[in-house]
């Protein structure tokens, strides 16, 4: 079994901490979602796991070994990085062959596993958004690794490409140790089972996501008349009546209710992300963690 | 980690045609000037300065031919290829190498070619003593163009590790570094006897020689982290 170990790791550019003193352990494979919003720290946190930035103060290890001065921890761990680090000029398969060369690993077998066969003799550079992500991610799983770091693969995607991509790390993360990171409360609950929230260059929450209950549900109904006077609910969003309840019990309550007065419920939904509520941080705590890391970066 | 100069040498290739072209122009010049002494005049003397004098296009024709790794240097950095590598576990003087080992195969490539022209052009038209000049100017080009070439790519990727912003004149400023240093074996032609001006241009092949090695494992030791602003800035 692996273990990624960060202690008290401050990071940051030119001096300037933009990480403040974080500290986890990740013991089982398993996808954790860093979860924060635009720049919190997610970026520079996997470039520092990645060893490409070199922390100003804390340890990083990987099954003992220090990630920071060691090449061999290094060569556990893959990062695709929100560039596609891909050769531009060449072919899917050349590029994919380029890495081989270096890494180890068989292009053919990422290739049939990517599905990348119709574009493996197009040039990278003549590839839509979608297919260069695909193409990158396939760079990634190619050697076999204990660790992987996915710096939001899909961001600038459209939907249906995200939940392609999004389909293609799941098949792919069996038995792995994947960091995901993403600004996406919807992704970060379709395909995370840990979530570590970063705001502001701090871990703010670590915990499993079944595990994170909002304190209120906001849940939509739509149903064929007014039925605001049969439970507490309320004409709200679009066609939905919003019932806020305490527990997805209580919504069941008030669904029984209304089917025993003969309403037809036609949808029934959460209309918020259970993580919402997460990214809301008080601001005087926030400044008073950047005032301690800027202190211990200088 | 298995050698891939040869891979690095033709993606630089596909980048910047225009500089092989001119590399391979300037190498001709210097055939032509070194083997245009040989039939203009049985001279040594003049010979010997003229042979000198081609030390300089077919060392910047080297020099020319190779510098297209520095712009896939710079490509690969703003491509986050170098990035990566990093995080394979490589630290920046596997990279540095890995670019270096790069110039080096392309320098040797047109030196090679260099080499063979020359000797089969002297062969035909030239005489026992033109033959041996010929040899010394290529033994000469050989020393001053790898020292040069390796001096130059050091010094660039090194300078271009720690550029924050993307700037595109990488390559036309190592050409200039180059050119800097090349130029005073066109005037030692003309100012010192053959031999002694070779053995100076020897010398100082050997000291940038040194200089490069130095500046390898310095510049590998003391950056040990790409910058980049676009980075830095764009991402938190």
């Amino acid at each position: 079994m692996h273990v990624l170990e960060l202690n008290n790791v401050t990071s940051g550019y030119n001096g300037q901490a933009v990480l403040h003193d974080i500290s986890f352990k990740l013991k089982e494979p398993s996808i954790y979602v860093v979860l924060g919003p635009n720049g919190a720290g997610k970026t520079t946190l996997f470039r520092t796991i990645a060893g490409i930035l070199e922390p100003f103060s804390g340890k990083i290890l990987f099954d003992d070994q220090n990630i920071t001065t060691s090449g061999k921890a290094r060569t556990k761990i893959s990062y695709l990085s929100q560039y596609n680090a891909m050769p531009e000029e060449m072919t899917v398969y050349n590029a994919l062959k380029f890495y081989s060369d270096i890494e180890g690993g068989d292009p053919d077998e990422v290739i049939d596993l990517l599905d990348l066969g119709q574009l493996k003799n197009k040039r990278f550079s003549d590839l839509s958004q979608g297919q260069k992500k695909r193409a990158a991610i396939a760079k990634v799983f190619l050697f076999e690794r204990d660790l992987y770091l996915l710096d939001e693969p899909t961001a600038n995607l459209d939907p249906s490409i995200s939940k392609e991509i999004r389909d293609i790390i799941l098949k792919l993360s069996k038995n792995k140790m994947i960091l995901y990171s993403s600004h996406n409360l919807y992704e970060a609950t379709d395909i995370g089972t840990y979530l570590i929230l970063i705001k502001n260059g701090s871990v703010t929450l670590f915990d499993k996501i079944s595990n994170i209950k909002p304190k209120q549900y906001r849940v939509g109904i739509k149903a064929s008349t007014d039925i605001s006077k049969i439970i507490d609910a309320r004409r709200g969003e679009g066609d939905y009546f919003v019932l806020n309840v305490s527990s997805p019990e209580e919504a069941g309550l008030a669904l029984r209710k209304l089917v025993e007065n003969g309403v037809l419920v036609t949808e029934m939904r959460q209309l918020d992300n259970p993580l919402q509520e997460l990214f809301e941080i008080p601001k005087r705590n926030v400044e008073k963690t950047q005032k301690e890391s800027q202190q211990i970066a200088k | 980690m298995p050698n891939s100069a040869l891979t690095f040498a033709k993606r630089s290739l596909s980048l910047n045609k225009i500089q092989y072209v001119m590399g391979i122009v300037l190498a001709s010049i210097g055939i032509l000037v070194l083997n245009f002494g040989n039939v203009l005049t049985i001279n040594v003397l003049v010979n010997g300065r003229v042979a000198l004098a081609s030390v300089t296009p077919l060392v910047l024709g080297i020099l020319l031919f190779a510098m297209p790794v520095i712009l896939l240097y710079v490509y690969d950095k703003n491509n986050g290829v170098l990035e990566y590598l990093l995080s394979l576990g490589w630290n920046q003087g596997d990279i540095f190498k890995r670019y270096l080992k790069a110039a080096l195969f392309l320098a040797l490539t047109i030196f090679i070619a260099e080499f063979t022209v020359n000797v089969v052009i002297s062969v035909v038209i030239g005489t026992q003593v033109t033959i041996i000049l010929g040899l010394v100017v290529l033994a000469v080009t050989a020393a001053l163009g790898f020292s040069v070439v390796s001096f130059v790519t050091v010094a660039m990727v090194a300078f271009s590790s720690l550029q924050k912003q993307r700037v595109g004149a990488n390559s036309p400023l190592a050409l200039m570094l180059g050119s800097w240093i090349v130029f005073h074996t066109f005037l030692l032609a003309y100012i010192l006897p053959f031999f002694i001006g070779v053995l100076i241009e020897l010398l100082i092949a050997g000291v940038v020689g040194a200089l490069s090695i130095v500046l390898l494992i310095l510049s590998s030791r003391l950056i040990r982290r790409e910058k980049n602003a676009s980075i830095t800035e764009g991402y938190a």
